[in-house]
């Protein structure tokens, strides 16, 4: 999976904002945190969900469950958004 | 004329504060109309920076959800817009590179990049000048793209167009002809006064003092024809703010006394210093009278000016004498926008300039549209006009 390329981010003060292009149907604005971001970054090239895990717990001081929760959760967000190419 | 205690004074010490990073107080918040102020920044295109003050001082924590989201929206709005515009910047770019197109991006976005928050400088389109001898194929490239142009072959700038907020002006000279004397030869060769941009073959940029120059002319272009906002008041701040150390002043100055600008440059940059200088809140003796009239200007012009003042700049450029305005003076106004002449049309209407024998067509299509089309803004200049008849 990875990112639609109509997707694009801006960093600025530790938080991440997405938009879509005029190409996509999302019209509004995400704002990820830290965290987040790294996941939308991760995104940027095709990876796997399990690999996103495993680069969170390269970086982040926190259990494999609570990694892929969160992991989850971002993903759902973003597949709903129509972020997402599987 | 005075700006003591009006909205405007408020929302002037609200981006202040945005703009330097503090908390607006307390009382700088109380009892603020939200609704006001939203109409009044967003006549400025201020809405975001002062979104930001009103976050910052928790303003809507006791405001109405629906007025609280129309601020917040606009705000998250010129985000968006700017990074959309910037996204589609770089693609563009890239285009005519691969085409061998030179190019520079102007205005507001390089203005924006001196702002301290991304979006505090919102941004209606995307600038670009670039080589008058690509013209077509720089059609072709917003045509492909799925741009419509709004505007093609008239005067020094095309426009294109494209849902949901993508609107370039491309400019093919920095000013159009009959703007103001000599500008159009000072600009004539402007590649000389180019800098190349490193890595790219074809991009280009101004030295910060050349940017400086354009912004002001830019700026006052605007400034004499219809009047300009406080949003320019506040580029030329930021831009002094953030590049005024480095600037050489003595070559600026210079060229603006070429351009006949150097007095407009030098008060608007002090009034800017006073007014976005500080986060305070503007005493009575903070600005002379004449400050204060310039001021009320910018405060009443909103970003692209009013019909209004262009009607009374123009009356005033055909009566420089600053006597009331006489009779003969709005007959002869009138029928230079009842009749233009050949040389009116170099830029707006190339096709009669070229054939100023068809000129009746061109009034008479002129009279139509303004009936049909800009009823209300015809309404409005003839309104201003008697106005002045009535002084």
């Amino acid at each position: 999976m990875r990112l639609k390329e109509g997707f694009i981010t801006h960093e600025e003060d530790g938080e991440q904002i997405m938009v879509a292009t005029g190409d996509m149907d999302f019209s509004g604005l995400v704002r990820s945190n830290r965290t987040a971001a790294f996941i939308v970054d991760s995104l940027k090239e095709e990876t796997t969900k399990a690999a996103i895990v495993e680069k969170m717990a390269e970086k982040y001081d926190a259990s494999r469950e609570v990694l892929e929760k969160d992991v989850e959760i971002i993903l759902g967000k973003l597949r709903s958004i129509g972020a997402l190419d599987e | 004329m005075t700006m003591r205690n009006t909205l405007d004074e408020k929302m002037i010490v609200l981006i202040s504060c945005a703009l330097h990073g503090t908390t607006p107080e307390k009382e700088q918040v109380e009892k603020l109309d939200l609704a006001a102020l939203y109409d009044l920044a967003e006549a400025h295109s201020l809405t975001a920076i002062v979104c930001m003050a009103l976050e910052a001082a928790d303003a809507f924590s006791t405001a109405d959800p629906k007025l609280k989201k129309k601020w917040l929206d606009a705000k998250n709005k010129a985000i968006r817009k700017n990074m959309l515009l910037d996204a589609e910047r770089g693609q563009i770019l890239k285009e005519m590179e691969k085409a061998g197109i030179w190019y520079m991006p102007l205005k507001g976005s390089i203005l924006k990049e001196l702002y301290p928050r991304f979006g505090m400088r919102q941004m209606a389109d995307n600038d670009i000048l670039f080589d008058p001898a690509g013209q077509k194929e720089v059609t072709h490239i917003f045509l492909r793209r799925g741009y419509k142009a709004e505007v093609l072959g008239r005067g020094n700038q095309d426009v294109y167009m494209k849902p949901p907020v993508y609107n370039f002006e491309m400019h093919t000279a920095l000013f159009g002809s009959g703007i103001h004397e000599g500008w159009t030869a000072y600009y004539c060769d402007v590649k000389k006064r180019l800098c190349p941009d490193a890595g790219r073959k074809f991009g280009y940029h101004f030295t910060d003092e050349d940017f400086y120059i354009y912004i002001t002319a830019h700026a006052y272009k605007h400034y004499s024809i219809s009047g300009t906002g406080l949003r320019t008041l506040l580029d030329l701040f930021v831009l002094n703010w953030k590049k005024g150390d480095v600037l050489d002043r003595e070559y600026i100055n210079a060229e603006l006394k070429k351009l006949g600008i150097a007095e407009f440059e030098e008060k608007s940059r002090r009034l800017a210093k006073k007014v976005f200088g500080t986060a305070a809140t503007l005493k009575e003796t903070d600005l002379t009278e004449e400050e204060r009239e310039l001021l009320a200007y910018y405060s009443g012009s909103g970003t692209y000016g009013t019909t209004e003042i262009r009607v009374e700049n123009k009356l005033r450029e055909l009566q420089p004498d600053g006597e009331a305005i006489t009779v003969r003076t709005k007959l002869r106004y009138i029928c230079l926008r009842v009749f233009p002449g050949r040389e009116q049309c170099r830029d707006q209407y190339p096709f009669f300039y070229r054939y100023p024998l068809l000129l009746p067509v061109l009034w008479i299509y002129r009279m139509v549209r303004g009936a049909v089309i800009y009823r209300k803004r015809l309404g409005t200049e003839i309104r201003t006009v008697k106005r002045k008849s009535q002084k």
